[in-house]
């Protein structure tokens, strides 16, 4: 049976021919169900991009990527927009939360979408935010609470379809280390207990230690893949910026 | 520029010599010229600031940099004036190009046959550059001082305060509701409370209720309807519509008062343009109302009678003629005529009058060759009062409860009372032109027997009244009458009015135009600045997985709402207006009304999709997928 997730030969290259920019070079590789896969990487090495691709926002220059079964980059507009609805869920460094719809209104906004019946919808936002602990919040905008708060209400959103795959760029790339803690603490329980696949980018170690298996880009080619398998988390951790030391980055990037 | 074209129009001098009664014609156009300076100046601050708006951040920027706060304010300043000089000198060249198209449309709408040359005159240049150059200044000196007025902080952050959501208060929701309806119900049956004691301040109450129940309406009911909206779960989560309304409501609060004005706007566009439009093509049936003939006269004698007969005969081909009625009359010295409860007043001051009477038979045979019904027969001591139909008309309009009213005419040497009996508006003479106005000889008919007594006590004429075809267009043919008797014509008000109200028509027109384009581009202007700020929350949800169209009805969803709410309530406000203004003004042909209403709607549908299409276009990446 094929993987959840299916890189098979990606290539991104930016710019014209004469100022051509290869962000990804023949990348293959794939993600199993109820994973929870971490890509790292210093900056610019084409992390985001690989995400980018595979999660439909960015088109591949070459190569494939087979979600479910289905090749993603042969999909047209309409068909992508109802996959990424109803399979997909994102966490976005930047919250990208609505500004003009409530808390509870944009973890709804999905269900919404998704034309899921109005009783059903209310209780599926209440139970998915008590977990996150975010249940007294849902009448307040977003410009009125805390980035850790929006952090969750977008995780909130994000799962609250029960999407297939759960894609998460930097999420924690802007909390202070307690909210980013509690993020990560929610998207593993998440992981572990609802076996939810999530494939997440950040440069943060700490973050990455949370994952199962790690894959290290460097200048758009996967560098190495790392298993977290028995090891603790903090052994883990260890493991990763021994690692990242090996790639010759700066030491101001890794953690 | 509009503003440019107007004064040029305005100081054609071949324009006044073509207006004959170019007093009041100028006058109409100074009025408008104001209003319109005052709207333009209004119009050009207000996208003014919303560009500066735009701007904080780059000036923040700049600021940033380490350019100097003065520098900065210089280069705002000079780039305002400058782009107004731009915008001034193109204005003017088009303006001119255009001003000579007006005025073929006015002369045409005058219905005055003349030959234009190219025009320049720079009266027009002069005054459009000065008030153009005092508006810029201002603008330029907001630009100026934007640097000055505000914190560094203050400049990033503009476009991100949140903006706070309005609560819904169900009783000024309610109170709105409630004085737009007082508005309503005053203005419809304006004519039942016209005589009543609040009759006087009656307009004001109805402006006073319309405008403030219209901006309570939007500042409220709009929150109320959309909160309510947003209740009903099961419309609320419906696809997009979650997106759509909590837009609107989290922007309704900055959008309410332009709301507002633009329905009050849109209202007062459609009513003066629909008046002056449905008054110019109904003119022709109201001046029949005080000039029902084509030619009246009273016969000076009988070589001139008959030299008016050859000259009708003349023109026969032209304007044929459908009526030509010679109707015996006695013009009465000192009679009396009164509302019965005013007859003792009456007859202690002496307040007599002269007046024609008609005898019975005559009028009745009148009556027949105008195929009107007959009247019944009358006693001795009756008569009956023929009044011109205009005023038949507004007794009726306005529901005057008419007064009874008794007539006492003079035999040798005592007065004799008659019962006037009933308002009959068939006369049998056209309303007189003269000197200070219009004058109506009262008429009355009595019976055949009285008729006989009253020959004897009173100066016998005798009325000539005729009608022809096409006496729209009878010049000639009137200029020769004349010369042989005072004749009183269809056709000298019917040009006068023509082309007075061809003037109102086009200063309705012009303005009307000006509004809607202002009125359009202020709701062009702020979804813009809107879309500007949302583009990252449509961002996000092509991330989430709505697909375009999706997003495009949303689009068009929520700006619809927009621009659909001041249309309703202002063709809400303008049929309640018309209604009213209709029977003020006389008008029976109102098709022209929905033409011009139609017209609008359709030019503001355009605006809308101009709107949408920008915000769409405004919104999405360039990148395709």
């Amino acid at each position: 049976m094929r993987p959840l997730v299916d890189i098979v030969n990606v290539n991104k290259t930016f710019g014209s021919k004469s100022n051509e920019f290869v962000a990804l070079k023949n990348i293959s590789s794939s993600v199993e169900k109820g994973e929870f896969v971490g890509i790292m990487g210093p900056s610019g090495a084409g992390k985001t991009t690989l995400l980018n691709v595979v999660s439909t926002i960015d088109e591949a220059s070459s190569g494939s990527v087979f979600i479910d079964g289905k090749d993603v980059t042969k999909m047209k507009e309409k068909e992508l927009a109802t996959f990424r609805r109803e399979k997909l869920g994102f966490i976005f460094q930047d919250y990208n939360l609505l500004d003009s719809l409530t808390i509870g209104e944009n973890i709804a906004l999905p269900l919404s979408l998704a034309k899921v019946k109005a009783k059903e919808v209310d209780k599926r936002v209440q139970a998915i935010a008590e977990k996150f602990g975010i249940d007294g919040l849902l009448d307040k905008y977003p410009y009125q609470v805390s980035g850790g708060q929006k952090q969750r209400c977008a995780a909130s959103r994000a799962i609250v379809t029960n999407p297939h795959l759960i894609f998460g760029d930097e999420p924690t790339g802007a909390l202070d280390s307690k909210s980013a803690t509690d993020l990560l603490n929610s998207l593993k329980s998440l992981n572990e207990e609802e076996q939810a696949t999530i494939l997440m980018v950040t440069h943060d170690a700490f973050a990455a230690s949370y994952c199962q298996r790690l894959l290290i880009i460097k200048d758009g080619e996967i560098f190495k893949e790392l298993t977290r398998g028995t090891q603790t988390r903090k052994a883990f951790f260890h493991t990763i910026l021994d690692v990242m030391g090996e790639i010759g980055g700066h030491d101001d990037e890794l953690v | 520029m509009a503003f440019y074209t107007f004064q040029n129009i305005a100081t054609n001098s071949q324009m006044q010599k073509a207006a004959s009664s170019s007093s009041t014609i100028s006058s109409a156009f100074t009025y408008c010229s104001g209003l319109l300076i005052f709207f333009i100046a209004i119009f050009i601050i207000y996208s003014n600031s919303f560009f500066t708006r735009k701007r904080k951040k780059e000036v923040g920027l700049y600021s940033l940099l380490g350019i100097r706060k003065r520098k900065i304010a210089q280069m705002l300043f000079y780039e305002n004036l400058s782009m107004g000089l731009i915008a001034l000198v193109v204005g003017i060249a088009i303006g001119t190009a255009l001003s000579q198209g007006f005025i073929h449309i006015l002369l045409w709408l005058m219905q005055v046959d003349m030959n234009l040359s190219f025009e320049f005159s720079w009266q027009p240049v002069y005054i459009t550059t000065l008030v153009f150059l005092v508006v810029n200044l201002y603008t330029s000196f907001q630009a100026y001082i934007l640097i000055y007025r505000f914190k560094l902080i203050q400049l990033f952050s503009a476009e991100k305060t949140g903006e706070t959501i309005p609560k819904a208060r169900p009783i000024l929701a309610i109170l709105g509701v409630l004085m737009l309806g007082t508005g309503y119900y005053f203005a419809y049956y304006f004519m039942d409370y016209l005589t009543s004691p609040i009759g006087l301040l009656l307009p004001l109450i109805i402006l006073f209720c319309t405008i403030v129940g219209t901006y309570l309406l939007f500042r409220f009911f709009s929150v109320f309807f959309l909160k309510s909206i947003r209740r009903r779960k099961s419309v609320f989560y419906n696809g997009m519509n979650i997106m759509s309304v909590s837009q609107l409501i989290y922007r309704i609060k900055g959008n309410a008062n332009a709301l507002g004005t633009i329905a009050t706007l849109c209202a007062v566009t459609i009513v003066a343009v629909g008046i002056s439009v449905a008054s110019y093509f109904d003119q022709y049936t109201f001046l029949k109302k005080s000039f029902p003939y084509s030619y009246s006269y009273i016969e000076k004698s009988a070589e001139s009678q008959q030299s008016m007969e050859q000259i009708l005969k003349k023109h026969e081909d032209e304007h044929h003629v459908t009526l030509n009625e010679s109707i015996p009359f006695v013009s009465v010295e000192k009679a009396y005529l009164y509302d019965v409860d005013k007859k003792d007043v009456a007859l202690k001051n002496k307040t007599t009058q002269s007046l024609s009477v008609v005898s019975y038979s005559t009028y009745q045979s009148f009556l027949k060759k105008l195929g009107k019904t007959p009247v019944s027969n009358l006693k001795d001591n009756q008569s009956i009062q023929l009044v011109r139909p205009l005023s038949s008309m507004y007794t009726k309009l306005m529901k005057i409860k008419e007064p009874k009213q008794e007539l006492q005419l003079p035999f040798s040497n005592q007065y004799m009372t008659f019962d006037v009996l009933k308002n009959q508006p068939y006369p049998i003479q056209n309303t007189n032109i003269n000197g200070n106005g219009l004058g109506f000889s009262e008429t009355l008919v009595v019976s055949d027997n009285v008729y006989k007594q009253v020959v004897q006590n009173g100066k016998s004429s005798t009325a000539h009244v005729v009608n022809v075809d096409n006496d729209k267009k009878s010049k000639e043919l009137t200029t020769e009458l004349q010369r042989y008797n005072e004749v009183s014509d269809f056709y000298s008000p019917y040009t006068n009015n023509m082309q007075a109200m061809g003037v109102m028509v086009f200063i309705g027109g012009f303005v009307g135009i000006v509004f809607l384009l202002a009125t359009g581009s202020i709701i062009y202007f702020k979804q813009m600045a809107e879309s500007t700020m949302d583009k990252p929350s449509y961002a996000i949800l092509r991330k989430v997985g709505v697909t375009k169209d999706e997003i495009r009805r949303s689009i068009a969803k929520q700006i619809g709402f927009i621009f659909l709410l001041p249309l309703l309530i202002a063709l809400l406000h303008s049929y309640f207006a018309l209604n009213t203004g209709k029977v003020i003004f006389g008008i029976t042909n109102v098709t022209p009304i929905f033409w011009s209403a139609g017209i609008y709607i359709i030019i503001y549908a355009f605006f809308y999709v101009l709107t949408v299409r920008s915000y769409v276009k405004n919104v999405f990446p360039t990148q395709t997928k």
